[in-house]
């Protein structure tokens, strides 16, 4: 069979956490004062345990006194005269309770009215008193930075508020930048840039997108870049065997209009006069008449034999290839 | 005066196959010259005997000797030729030569060949020349007979050129 343990009634609770709240209070401030093992402490202990003591013995006689108390009373109450006697009682005692709530909300307000300017007055004895110091020293910052749920924190926080309340300006404006630059390492902070990977991040395309080319050439003084050049050294480092490898002479040659440029050049006529005389003329004349007159013939000899010469070969296989 | 221009598209013409204008101006002008160089060397040999022998050739005679020795001048003059270079001199002014149906060059024996058969198409009435204008290959009968083939040998292109550097350059440009 379980003992059961009786819950002792609040007042008595209230009763009994005041006494160890004000124990608690007084030894805090005796501490320094009251040794545990000098004789002083150990009388003070003495004293203590005994007055302790003595209101357990009253509690528990309060107590028992308030139980029978209570029963008689719940009992008279069932009798008919005394439950009369006690409601005339209870009604003759109606005057005494309001003045007894009066006085209590008077007092009460007073206290709260005093109160700050005590406890002002206690603070700063408390500050005066106390080694802020000290107790900051035997505050484990680590341990109660652990305990701090920061995630938490930062989330109960309105940031927005308070960059609302922020004077970004004013703030820009005392800060003093050029000192800021001095103090970073450039090179340090490069070191810890990939800037691969910056690089790979950048889209091109967009950015060039969205430059003005043609503004941009427009701003640019060429003659000022051709002066600055030194076309003499670009033309050194340039491998002309690649560049001429690269051409299609061919093509290149089919582009040009050799008729043109040799009529408009003085230079067809020193070659002409150094590669043939009067005799040489005469002979490409004739030729080229003769052709003249064979190609006459020729369309003729098509429109009579459109069939047979519409598909002719121009010449012998091993010599003009494909064109036959 | 300016020279006109009969060829105005001016592509190399060399290995194609060439007209029957040039051909036929080209075979006259080896025939002036093969009798030309004829006559002059039976003038000179006459000319010799009847001075240091005291014989007289008469050349103007109607002796069918002087004919047969003609032709046969003629067929050593075109066969060496052609065997030579594929062309005789009239065929260079002209810029013509003589190749192999396939175009190679032309060999001594296909050489004689075509010189022998060449009087064919002077024989047949001038029949022997038509395939020269009508015929796919341009050949004459004695160029089936013998294989062969007439080309030009000479750029046009390079000759257009040249013809367009002798033209006079006005200061404007123009010519």
């Amino acid at each position: 069979m379980n003992d059961v343990v009786p819950t002792p009634p609040a007042w008595r609770r209230q009763v009994e956490q005041g006494t160890a709240l004000a124990i608690g209070l007084g030894n805090a401030a005796t501490a320094s004062a009251l040794p545990p093992d000098s004789s002083a402490g150990a009388v003070a202990d003495t004293v203590l345990g005994l007055a302790v003591d003595g209101q357990r013995r009253a509690l528990d006689a309060a107590e028992t006194v308030l139980a029978v108390g209570g029963a008689v009373a719940r009992a008279g109450l069932r009798i008919g005269p005394v439950r009369a006697l006690a409601a005339r009682a209870s009604r003759s005692a109606l005057p005494a309770r309001a003045h007894g709530r009066a006085v209590r909300e008077i007092s009460d307000r007073l206290t709260r009215d005093a109160l700050p300017r005590y406890a002002a007055k206690a603070t700063g004895i408390v500050v005066d008193v106390v080694p802020i110091d000290e107790v900051v020293a035997g505050v484990d910052v680590a341990a109660l930075l652990d305990r701090i749920d920061v995630g938490a924190l930062v989330d109960r926080v309105d940031v927005t508020r308070i960059i609302d309340r922020v004077d970004i300006r004013a703030l820009i404006a005392r800060v003093d930048v050029q000192e800021i630059i001095d103090r970073v390492d450039i090179e340090a902070l490069l070191d810890r840039i990939d800037i691969g990977a910056v690089v790979d991040r950048v889209d091109v395309g967009k950015i060039i997108d969205r430059v003005d080319v043609q503004e941009i050439i427009d701003r640019v003084d060429v003659g000022t870049i051709l002066d600055r050049v030194d076309v003499q050294a670009i033309i050194e480092r340039v491998d002309i065997d690649s560049v001429v490898g690269r051409v299609d002479v061919e093509t290149l040659i089919d582009r040009v209009d050799v008729d043109s440029l040799v009529e408009r050049t003085d230079l067809g006529r020193i070659v002409a006069q150094s590669t043939g005389g009067v005799a040489s003329g005469a002979v490409d004349l004739v030729r080229r008449q003769g052709v003249g007159l064979d190609s006459f013939v020729a369309r003729w000899a098509g429109r009579l034999r459109p069939r047979a010469l519409a598909d002719a070969p121009k010449g012998p296989p091993l010599l003009v290839g494909e064109e036959s | 005066m300016r020279t006109s221009d009969p060829t105005p598209v001016s592509p190399s013409l060399i290995g194609h196959y060439a007209g029957g204008v040039t051909r036929l101006v080209a075979i006259a002008l080896d025939l002036v010259i093969t009798v030309v160089i004829f006559n002059l060397a039976i003038s000179a040999t006459d000319w010799l005997l009847a001075r240091f022998v005291g014989v007289d050739v008469n050349p103007s005679g109607g002796s069918p000797i002087w004919l047969v020795l003609l032709l046969g001048w003629q067929f050593v003059y075109f066969a060496y030729c052609w065997t030579l270079s594929g062309k005789t001199p009239a065929m260079a002014l002209l810029g013509l030569r003589v190749v192999r149906g396939d175009g190679s060059d032309l060999e001594r024996g296909r050489a004689a060949l075509r010189a022998l058969t060449l009087p064919l198409g002077a024989i047949l009435f001038g029949l022997g020349y038509i395939g020269i204008v009508f015929g796919r290959r341009r050949r004459a009968l004695h160029d089936v007979i013998a294989d062969t083939g007439v080309v030009y040998d000479f750029d046009a292109r390079a000759a257009r050129l040249r013809f367009l550097m002798r033209r006079p350059v006005h200061p404007d440009g123009r010519t």
